[in-house]
């Protein structure tokens, strides 16, 4: 089942275009990796179909659902309710500890707030043992766990993930990738979680089921 | 996890932010919580005041004339009443004979213990009988007496003649009666002392004599004029109204009712004086005693001589009359037979009629008219129409003419024994009748009255005595007449009303106070922007989550308003040690504001509520205004971090991404600074025609100055654009151009800062050329406030003589060797009434303001400006303009008033009325006149002719303007004062009353620039606090260059210059763009800028903030910068 649907879909910025006609469909359980050279578009795209940025041109629907035509408070609930972001900057609240970060995203998806889930997802990026702790005091690679547990929380439909091992060393890197594919893999078949990754590493990107390449703000299938 | 636990955690999180938005928001409930306070407690000290001043007196039966003591007794009989005092109340001067020290504006209270039980602070003084009196404070002060010292009181006497009636005694010696008295006790000013019925501020000056033993030394016959009754709490007043309307008689309203059987059944009505008023009259005319038939007026006038042309006999002393009875027309005379044997006249034979014309100057120069004898009558027939001559005290009731005391010069020796037959056998026969229009002319201009009886005829069908009970019964009646006797007035209602005060002393506080108030929410505003802008990724990561933009501002902008509550709550309570000083400083420096009262110290809960409310409300909104403004950017904008905010609000970028491509290519047009510069050019025109005086002073200060300061702002605003857009040469870069970025980068934070201390600096200089200095008055200049009068005299009492003129000051008792310094002088006498100060030095509200009748003679010199509403070349002649006819509540009267007493004090404006309640009536007084700054502060101007309508009883003034040649001012102002001391003369400098009433005005902007200086200085230090804020969030950026070689010294010099630029702009765009617009003010030197005061509170503030900034950034850079970066 199409989860996610990018037709045709332009980016320009000023007289510079960045995206130009990227298709891309999403189906429930995908996994996805975007590759391309800095500046190609590809944080862009993620954007734009998480719906925190719109395109000039073109659509991208969820669940048949055309976004563009979602009024700023149905976009909000839409990634309340279907999109999770893991981004290269980990964007903890310093002053909430770190169960509490994972916890954050239920407050607008007024979805279930247990200690438990949090816990247990805390526990599957390995950093249980810094529920209480704050963002200073974890090492980078942890609070982008917990950055990661909290894209988790809320069952989204699909994880947009943009570069999220930018900042982390090649083991660590690779044990968010594996927490990113095994979460995907591990859900029931009639709620698979959708993971489509930005990255730049071509191992982490071959672990992926689809690649894509973006170039000259063309989306092409495979590497 | 929920949204409040978010709330909390982040507030203790960034507690140190949450902190200084409490100190700022406290800072603001302190100043609203305390101005409010100081205010409340000014009207609560007037308040007060002008209750213990009544001590404990509810209402009072007050009388223009004294009534007998039955009504007081009445009073005592009424169910409710638990004290009736009744009083005797005179005005007077007083004098310490020991030094010579003279006191003018005295009141003289002649009471009993009654008075005393009325104050609580009154056990302990003694009783008061006989030449023992007790002093008031402030009069034991003025004159420095002591129990048992002796003071001299000049008291006026009991008159019921109107001073222009010849039969007023106008003489010094006759009107004043000096009383020598012994200082019993001084009784306090919270007490009897103090008592008024005025609310006033100026404390009264009192004597309080035994009212039997007063009443006996200035000849009254009645022993009150003023009853005042203190009433159980709850008690119906009525039961006061219906005795009063019961006990009150004739007399007491000034009336007699007298029936007659001859010449016809007649009912007679006369007045306690030898004419009855106007307004005595007119109500008579009006009356219908039921089968009473027509109303007759008569009149009588005492003619000096009469002769007659053909024979040359005369008689002299001839009492003739106007009587309905006997006709006589306009040029004709009738003789009683004795007469015309005496002249040995005929019917047909002109007659010389010589009569007495009382002067202002005290002579009686004599008018003579010829009138043709029209009849002879019999003496029986003379002796009927003895009815219309009254009774007069030293003439009616003397057996001889010989033995007559008059007012009026008499002549013995032209009494013969003829006539003192005449007198014996027929007493006060008029001997010669004339018509009603002769007697008019005989009586003058009619300021004193004409009729002397009014006659009402008894039908044929009904009785002599029920129709003079019918009219008595109608007189008792009519509200008309009753008005002009004992009335109830609700005293303590009045003085409740009045100590409302006209000025709103909460708001004038809080007005004085407001830069203070701006700083504090101006300090939060900027903390919490600041750290809002420094969590912008949080936010957008809410955002990026799915929280709303609503939800994401209420969690950050509730942390905002919780720090705000902690702050409201704690600058709450520090309002009352701020009010505390506040009250002191009006206690001390700022005494000239509240006219030197004495201010106490009230708070009141509803005051510091406000204030914790008030700042609670600014320091939310701010805190919203801040979230929602952050909260609605776009979340991919937001998670850029604040740098990316911050340049993408530069850029004007409305896309929800930043791309480094549109950073170069897609910047919107900007507004070119040409604009500043066409502003700046119109506001140096509109400075500039002020200066030529074509445009108004006000609308040049304000607008001019404004559009001065605007394109100041927005050229600043252009020139930090222009910082980000400019291509500079990377080899050029500096630690200047770095903090000019910094700056620029917070374009509206910047120009927000520089804009708030411009617009503070600004209003500080066009305070301070507002404040007028006093040496710079012409008094001598017809158009100044003085109108070229350079003496302003009062006397206690009015004066019946004139001092204008050689001859009354000699009839006045003047020293010859005085009249030599009144060579030159220009006297100009004003009737006063009673009432209050209308200025701004009485803080209570003028409710009965004092009003000045104007001459014919003033108005043709005219003087003054004055602005009004008609276009005329002679504006004092519009008193004489055109009034609403009516009587009672429908009368207008135009009127003139001080322009800056009538707006703040009285509340009204040109073209508007107030009412003005007087004994005859209630008057709409209309203002079609303001005189611009004047030594009219405190009273109402109308005509004498209205003057005489609404205050029949003030017949002569007692208010004089004075023109001396500069060389003989202190020799007149000494011969006044010498010559005229025992009628209560005060003599000062016009100069000296503007200078007053300029000196409230004056401390008042004093106040406000003291205030605003603080203000500015606390706005100042806000911005060092802000500035270190700003510093610790830029930890990693500070690291970077430490580590890249910088030194301390060079990042600190790179944060001062940030902030100092917009300090040292900001100060000096906004005093020299005030100073530009009040140039032509300052130049001319009508404003006394204390260039030193105002030099020093710019310089001050200015100061404050480069001290505050160099801390700032000397405590950024301490300590190990480079773990910021691990921070980070």
């Amino acid at each position: 089942m199409s989860v996610l649907e990018v037709r045709e879909v332009c980016k320009v910025f000023g007289e510079r275009r960045v995206l130009d006609g990227a298709c891309l469909t999403v189906e429930s359980g995908d996994t996805v990796a975007i590759m391309g050279p800095s500046g190609s578009g590809k944080s862009t795209l993620l954007n734009i179909m998480g719906g925190l940025d719109t395109p000039t041109s073109g659509t991208v629907a969820f669940g048949g659902t055309n976004l563009a035509d979602l009024a700023p408070a149905e976009t909000a609930a839409y990634r309340a309710s279907h999109v999770g972001f893991v981004f290269q900057e980990h964007h903890l609240l310093p002053q909430l500890t770190a169960i509490e970060n994972v916890l954050l995203p239920t407050l607008a998806a007024r979805a279930d707030r247990s200690e438990e889930r949090a816990l247990s997802l805390l526990e599957q990026v390995g950093v249980a043992h810094r529920r209480d702790g704050f963002p200073w005091q974890m090492s980078g690679g942890e609070r982008q766990r917990v950055a990661v547990a909290r894209a988790l929380i809320n069952r989204h439909a699909v994880h947009l993930c943009d570069e999220p091992t930018g900042n982390l060393d090649r083991e660590t890197g690779s044990q968010i990738v594996d927490l990113l594919l095994r979460v995907a893999a591990d859900q029931a078949s009639d709620a698979r979680m959708a993971v489509v990754m930005v990255t730049h590493n071509a191992e982490h990107a071959a672990r992926f089921a689809r690649n894509y390449r973006l170039d000259a703000g063309v989306l092409v299938a495979g590497t | 996890m929920t949204l409040a636990r978010l709330v909390l955690r982040s507030l203790w999180h960034y507690r140190a932010t949450a902190l200084a938005t409490a100190a700022g928001v406290a800072v603001a409930a302190c100043v609203i919580s305390g101005s409010l306070v100081a205010g409340n407690s000014v009207a609560a000290t007037v308040r007060r005041t002008a209750l213990a001043r009544l001590g404990s007196t509810d209402v009072a039966i007050i009388s223009s004339r004294p009534f007998g003591a039955h009504v007081a007794e009445a009073m005592s009989q009424v169910q409710g009443a638990v004290i009736t005092a009744p009083l005797l109340l005179r005005p007077a001067s007083a004098a310490n004979p020991d030094t010579d020290v003279t006191a003018a504006g005295v009141q003289v209270i002649g009471a009993d213990q009654r008075f005393l039980r009325l104050f609580a602070r009154s056990a302990r003084l003694p009783r008061f009988e006989g030449r023992a009196a007790l002093v008031s404070e402030a009069l034991a002060q003025d004159l420095a007496l002591q129990p048992g010292d002796t003071l001299i009181l000049h008291v006026a006497s009991q008159t019921t003649e109107p001073t222009a009636s010849v039969f007023a005694r106008r003489k010094l010696s006759e009107a004043i009666r000096p009383l020598r008295l012994e200082c019993a006790a001084v009784a306090p000013a919270d007490g009897p002392g103090g008592f008024a019925l005025y609310a006033e501020t100026a404390q009264p000056r009192n004597v309080i004599v035994d009212r039997a033993w007063l009443a006996e030394q200035i000849g009254a016959d009645s022993s009150a004029d003023v009853v005042l009754i203190h009433v159980r709490p709850g008690a119906d007043l009525s039961g006061i109204e219906r005795a009063l309307r019961s006990s009150v008689r004739l007399g007491d309203l000034g009336l007699t009712v007298a029936a007659h059987e001859t010449p016809i059944l007649q009912v007679v009505v006369r007045g306690s004086s030898v004419t009855l008023s106007d307004s005595q009259l007119e109500a008579l005319a009006r009356l219908d005693p039921g089968a009473a038939g027509r109303v007759d007026p008569a009149s009588i006038m005492l003619a000096s001589r009469i002769a007659c042309q053909r024979t040359g006999a005369a008689e002299h002393y001839v009492l003739s009359a106007s009587v309905p009875d006997i006709a006589v027309p306009d040029d004709g005379i009738v003789l009683n037979r004795w007469i015309a044997d005496d002249l040995q006249a005929r019917i047909g034979d002109a007659i010389t009629i010589e009569w007495l014309e009382p002067a202002p100057d005290g002579s009686y120069p004599s008018r003579t008219a010829v009138l043709r004898v029209h009849g002879i009558v019999p003496i029986a027939a003379a002796r009927d129409q003895m009815w219309a001559v009254p009774e007069f005290k030293g003439i009616t009731d003397t057996a001889r003419i010989s033995d007559w005391d008059p007012p009026f010069p008499l002549d013995l020796s032209r009494i013969t024994s003829r006539d003192e037959t005449y007198w014996e056998r027929y007493r006060t026969a008029p001997k010669a009748f004339i018509s009603q229009a002769m007697a008019r002319r005989m009586w003058g201009d009619g300021s004193s009255g004409w009729a002397s009886a009014v006659r009402f005829r008894v039908g044929p069908t009904r009785s002599l005595s029920d129709a003079r009970d019918d009219v008595e019964k109608a007189i008792m009646a009519s509200e008309h007449i009753r008005r002009d006797g004992p009335t109830l007035r609700h005293v303590r209602a009045e003085a409740l009303r009045a100590a409302e005060g006209s000025s709103d002393f909460r708001g004038l506080m809080l007005g004085m106070s407001i830069f203070i108030v701006a700083s504090g929410i101006a300090l939060a505003s900027m903390m919490l922007r600041l750290s809002t802008e420094r969590r912008a990724s949080q936010i957008g990561i809410m955002l990026a989550t799915g929280l709303s933009p609503k939800v994401a501002a209420v969690s950050v902008a509730a942390e905002g308003a919780l720090a705000a509550l902690a702050g409201s709550v704690v600058g709450s309570a520090l309002g009352i040690p701020f009010a505390g000083a506040l009250v002191t400083a009006l206690n001390s420096w700022w005494a000239g504001a509240v006219a030197r009262h004495r201010i106490e110290l009230v708070p009141d809960a509803v005051g510091l509520a406000s204030g914790a409310m008030g700042a609670f409300a600014l320091g939310s909104l701010a805190a919203w205004l801040t979230a929602r403004r952050m909260a609605s950017a776009p979340a991919l904008r937001l998670l850029g971090g604040w740098r990316a905010t911050a340049m993408a609000g530069h850029l004007g970028s409305g896309d929800g991404a930043l791309h480094p491509s549109a950073a170069l290519e897609s910047r919107p047009a900007r507004r070119s600074p040409l604009i500043w510069w066409a502003m700046t050019a119109v506001g140096a025109a509109l400075v500039v025609w002020r200066g030529v005086g074509r445009i108004p002073e006000a609308a040049a200060a304000l607008s001019g100055g404004a559009v001065l300061l605007a394109a100041g702002l927005g050229l600043l605003s252009a020139y930090l654009t222009s910082v980000l857009d400019r291509r500079q040469p990377a080899s050029a870069l500096s630690l200047r151009r770095i903090a000019a970025r910094n700056a620029a980068l917070r374009r509206g934070q910047s120009v927000l800062i520089a804009g708030m201390i411009a617009g503070s600096a600004f209003l500080l200089v066009v305070v301070a050329a507002n404040v007028r200095s006093g040496s710079s008055f012409n008094v001598r200049d017809r158009s100044s406030g003085a109108g070229g009068f350079n003496l302003i005299a009062r006397t206690s009492g009015p004066l019946a003589i004139g001092f204008d003129t050689p001859t009354g000051r000699a009839n006045l008792g003047f020293d010859p060797q005085d009249e030599a310094a009144f060579d030159g002088v220009e006297i100009v006498p004003f009737l006063i009434s009673p009432g209050v100060d209308a200025s701004c030095l009485n803080l209570a509200k003028p409710v009965a303001p004092r009003i000045l009748g104007v001459s014919d003679a003033f108005v043709r010199r005219g003087g003054f400006s004055v602005r009004t509403l008609a276009r005329t070349d002679r504006p004092w002649s519009l008193l004489a303009g055109d009034r609403r006819a009516g009587s009672g509540a429908a009368t207008t009267i135009p009127a003139f008033g001080d322009a800056e007493s009538v707006r703040w004090i009285l509340q009204s404006g040109l073209g508007k009325t107030i009412v003005r309640e007087t004994a005859t009536g209630s008057y709409r007084l209309r203002f079609d006149g303001l005189v611009a700054f004047s030594i009219f502060a405190g009273d109402i101007l109308v005509s004498e002719r209205d003057f005489h309508r609404m205050f029949p009883d003030v017949r002569a003034p007692s208010y004089f303007l004075i023109r001396t040649p500069e060389r003989s001012e202190r020799a007149v102002a000494d011969a006044l004062r010498r010559n005229l001391g025992d009628a209560g003369m005060e003599v000062r400098s016009t100069r000296e009353l503007l200078i007053e009433v300029l000196a409230v005005q004056n401390t008042y902007l004093s106040a406000f620039l003291l205030l605003g200086g603080l203000g500015i200085a606390l706005g100042s230090l806000g911005l060092g606090v802000v500035q270190l804020r700003s510093a610790y969030e830029r930890g990693s950026e500070l690291a970077i260059m430490t580590a890249v070689g910088l030194t301390r010294r060079d990042l600190a010099a790179m944060i001062l210059m940030e902030s100092s630029g917009l300090l040292l702009y900001g100060a000096a765009l906004g005093a020299v763009t005030a100073a530009a617009a009040n140039a032509a003010r300052i130049a001319s030197g009508e404003a006394a800028v204390n260039w030193a005061a105002l030099g020093a509170v710019l310089i001050g503030t200015v100061g404050v903030g480069l001290a505050s900034c160099v801390m700032a950034a000397y405590r950024a850079t301490s300590g190990r910068i480079v773990d910021a970066i691990r921070a980070e």
